[in-house]
């Protein structure tokens, strides 16, 4: 796929006039997809896609051109040279874009990440097999990922994965489930059976005790990784970007203005390293390895892509146009896990959150629900589920005032999503023990 | 810009040549075409275009079912894919949950087509970018207007369905989505008007713009934006409201579209997008809401964003009744899950693109007007508050409690319009919420709106859907406001 690639941009080249520079982008894909219900197969095959999105410029005059490719050289040349027509003839209508930049410097970077997946002959009757007397709905994704970038300056970026994510939930009953996730580069029978006998404690608990009945208010919570999880995909929509905070669209406008903080033992940022994204991005400008975004409660740095570095005249750090961190890493705390139900002592402990939206945006304020399996906790005690629960409570009352401790050991969780795409990022998370958090309904 | 020069007949023909014999294959192909122009605050930014092409096989063999997808048109890359299908049918026939060798596939011949007036390419880029740039000036015109947005978004979608049992199914359809957004700054206040969120869709080409009020909501949108700066938060009490249709399309999108989607109710979505406190007994006898409540799945409106008259199984497209007086009759399930639950449906099985499955999707979701006016219904409200265009949205998984917040407010005190409030919230729970609907807008107050990114399935898909809806009255809701 990478020769393949390069191949394409060397012809690219060869059609580009004296004053006129070009750059590719290629997202590719070769991904089997077993979706299963009721511990069943229940839609199942493959995927094989390979994109490229051209851009050409005379100047700061350019268009992008986003093409699919059969992989075949004389067809896709083809269609290369008619896009190369199409994007001149776009160009000559459009002034000139005042934020348009390309990258000063060639930096070539080739990351390659080997794994072994389970085969699919095999997998799929392990699957249901391991999953046989449960109730398993989700879904096993495994493949091939690949990323690359080149421009008429020569440089040469590619990124290849072979990985999996397995996410799945098991029920009984209803509404009432455990929700698990195994993914990664190489596959382990292992530590997949270790993650389904967890799978089973957490659902005995879910079959013997009858759900718990809690009314609105204020109550000591812990959010597990994956309940935190939730807070961090919506702040991610908007919140750390240079864009959305000059424009006041930022979520965490008060804390970069230095009107509101967080806990002190608040620190995140965007840290490739560990992380399961390519180090360049869609332009070409690779990414630092580390950029704190808040430090002790304090922000530090937003996401900035070339375009609002030009906009803004601050120096890019690499962010993609959406400016969403794709490899963010939480600092843990002090709270030891086997000591959470007890510094709990009475509350919820709560698995999973869904659906989060703003319900102030500028006060950081966010309403969505409990999923899966919230437990009510007494006596430091883990004691029944109880019903679903809306929460609308403030980032910066739960990561801020209120924010009582963090688990000492993170957890690395990878993007399950794969809209148009299978994702590659991913979040390294602690848990978090939080005082007085509102639930509305 | 050219697609393959592979047509769809051609594909077939490679395909049926490779496949040999199982219980029964299909073909779907989809070409399509996109472009966006962006107007940021005076700034055009560059053009983007894109092409994409690509096809799904999906076989039925043993009982099980497998599907491939590529966009590689060579003899090869049409071999691998029949191999990649078929080998995952078969593998797939021990543990399939559905027994599809029991399935019956419709052999429709079929054509659709969106009236379209002014293609995309038929006005120059030069003249497009001079349309957002006189929307830009009049978004921009006040120094209070601190970032807008003016955009075209334009997608033309070809697809073809052709199965071994000579079913061809060839639809073309085209939609524009005109959106305009701006963010006010005044007074240490922040807010943000759009042009009905992203809700401004509908089929069709360049012409929409007219029909829509673009150069219109230009115009107004600051001004409101910067007003909404200067008002009080919304009060938190229980009032009654009347939603405007650009706020009703998510209220009916998340507490009616979803919860009667079949693949939900049958548990397929259990592990991503939520599961259904509807369940099979509920149909034909459930009262989802007052009696003032119609809701169709209406394919049939020429301009509605989800129309077409077959879905991606190649069934027949027609208007249904989902709720009809209140009083819930069918759902939104495809032929696959309407065998497999035993309750009537609709043809709604959709994918987003050549690379996903289809499944369970909303189309045209509506809710049918009815006899109130706009001002009959605020005359009839002692206090209450007017809600217009969703900015926040949020449900839980059984698709029951809610929470819904608006971009703009405006208080109804005795039977009046007052001033304006910011943040307006509102929360509930669907299962109560339709029965405290206590009118329904008349066709004057109805618009065709709808969403381009209705996301659910796994793998992934966010797929386009319409609703029409008028403006309706809600009685004793909790609102509630900011902070």
């Amino acid at each position: 796929m990478q020769d393949y690639f390069y191949q394409l941009l060397n012809y690219i080249n060869t059609q580009m006039k004296s004053d006129e520079e070009f750059s590719a982008y290629f997202t590719g894909e070769s991904s089997d997809f077993c979706r299963f219900n009721s511990s069943k197969v229940r839609q199942a095959g493959h995927v094989l896609q390979k994109h490229i999105r051209l851009n050409v410029n005379k100047g700061k005059r350019h268009a992008y051109y986003q093409l699919p490719l059969s992989g075949d050289l004389a067809s896709d040349s083809s269609v290369l040279k008619d896009a190369i027509n199409k994007l001149r003839f776009v160009i000559r209508d459009i002034a000139e874009d005042p934020y348009f930049v390309t990258t000063d410097t060639v930096s070539d970077l080739t990351e390659e990440r080997e794994g072994s997946l389970p085969q699919i002959n095999q997998f799929v009757p392990k699957l249901c097999h391991t999953f046989k007397n449960l109730d398993a709905v989700g879904i096993f994704t495994s493949g091939h990922i690949y990323r690359g970038f080149g421009n008429s300056k020569g440089q040469r970026n590619w990124f290849s994965s072979t990985s999996f994510n397995l996410d799945w939930s098991v029920y009984h009953d209803a509404d009432k489930a455990v929700k698990n996730n195994f993914a990664g580069c190489s596959w382990s029978d292992d530590a997949f059976e270790a993650k389904v006998k967890s799978d089973l404690t957490r659902l005995n608990r879910l079959e013997r005790f009858s759900e718990r009945k809690i009314s609105p208010g204020g109550y000591r919570v812990y959010l597990t990784p994956s309940a935190l999880l939730e807070v961090f995909e919506l702040l991610s929509w908007n919140a750390f970007g240079l864009k959305s905070q000059k424009t006041r669209s930022s979520a965490l406008n008060r804390l970069v203005d230095g009107k509101q903080s967080l806990s002190p033992l608040v620190s995140f940022g965007e840290e490739m390293k560990g992380g399961t994204a390519p180090r360049f991005n869609e332009y070409g400008f690779i990414k630092p390895e580390a950029i704190p975004i808040v430090e002790k409660g304090q922000f530090c740095e937003p996401l900035v892509s070339p375009q609002s570095a030009a906009e803004y005249g601050i120096a890019s750090n690499g962010a993609e146009s959406g400016e969403a961190p794709e490899s963010l890493v939480m600092q843990g705390g002090n709270l030891q896990s086997e000591e959470i139900y007890r510094k709990i002592d009475k509350g919820l402990f709560i698995s999973n959150l869904w659906y989060l939206n703003y319900s102030d945006l500028e006060a950081a304020r966010m309403t969505g629900m409990t999923r899966f399996a919230t437990f009510y906790v007494e006596n430091g005690e883990l004691k029944e589920p109880v019903n679903v629960m809306r929460f609308d409570e403030s980032l910066y009352r739960m990561l801020g005032a209120n924010l009582v401790d963090l688990n000492s050991q993170s957890e690395l969780m990878l993007s399950a999503s794969t809209y148009g795409k299978r994702s590659t990022d991913s979040f390294s998370l602690p848990g978090a023990l939080i005082d007085d958090f509102k639930f509305t309904l | 810009m050219r697609f393959s020069v592979i047509d769809s007949l051609k594909l077939h023909e490679m395909v049926s040549s490779y496949m040999g014999k199982v219980d029964f294959w299909s073909l779907r192909r989809v070409r399509s075409t996109e472009n966006r122009l962006v107007n940021r605050h005076g700034v055009i930014k560059a053009p983007h275009m894109s092409i994409n092409d690509g096809y799904m096989i999906t076989v039925m063999s043993g009982g099980g079912l497998g599907y491939a997808a590529s966009s590689d048109m060579s003899a090869f890359g049409v071999s691998q894919c029949v191999g990649r299908a078929k080998n995952w049918a078969l593998l797939s026939a021990e543990y399939s949950l559905i027994d599809f060798s029991e399935a019956v596939f419709h052999r429709n011949q079929g054509v659709y087509k969106t009236d379209l007036e002014q293609e995309w390419n038929d006005i120059p880029t030069a003249d497009k970018v001079s349309i957002l740039k006189e929307a830009s000036a009049l978004l921009k015109r006040d120094h209070r207007i601190i970032d807008s947005e003016a955009y075209l978004w334009q997608v033309g979608m070809e697809t073809d369905y052709i199965t071994d049992q000579k079913s061809h199914i060839h639809q073309s359809i085209h939609w524009m989505n005109p959106g305009l957004r701006v963010v006010a700054n005044d007074n240490g206040e922040t807010e943000r008007r759009s042009f009905g969120g992203h809700g401004v869709c509908r089929q069709g080409g360049l012409e929409v713009l007219d029909l829509v009020g673009f150069m219109q909501a230009a115009e107004q949108i600051p001004e409101e934006a910067i007003a909404l700066t200067n008002a009080p938060g919304c009060p938190d009490e229980s009032l009654d409201l009347v939603l405007a249709p650009d706020q009703m399309i998510l209220q009916i999108h998340e507490s009616i579209g979803h919860p009667l989607e079949l693949d939900r109710i049958l548990g397929d979505e259990r592990n991503y997008a939520g599961r259904s406190f509807v369940s099979k007994d509920m149909f034909g006898s459930y009262q989802y809401g007052s009696d003032l409540l119609n809701i169709t799945f209406d394919p049939t409106q020429k301009s509605e964003l989800a129309s077409y008259a077959y879905d991606d199984e190649g069934l027949k497209a027609e208007k249904v009744y989902l709720i009809k007086e209140g009083k819930l009759l069918a759902g939104l399930g495809g032929h696959v899950s309407q065998d497999r639950l035993g309750v009537p449906g609709v043809a709604n099985s959709r994918a987003v693109d050549w690379n996903r499955p289809a499944i369970d999707r909303m189309a045209n979701l509506n809710l049918e007007p009815g006899e109130s006016s706009l001002e009959d219904m605020i005359a009839s409200v002692e206090r209450g508050v007017y809600m217009k265009t969703n900015q926040s949205w949020s449900i839980d998984d059984s698709r029951n409690k809610f929470q819904f917040g608006c971009e703009w407010g405006q208080m109804i005190e005795g039977g009046k319009l007052t001033h304006l409030v910011r943040k307006p919230n509102y929360r509930g729970v669907s299962s109560e919420f339709w029965h405290s609907l206590s009118a329904v807008g008349n066709q004057n107050t109805t618009d065709i709106l709808g969403t381009p990114f209705c996301g659910k399935g796994e793998p992934n898909q966010a797929i386009f859907v319409g609703h029409a809806s008028p403006a309706c009255l809600f009685r004793n809701v909790q609102a509630f406001g900011g902070e």
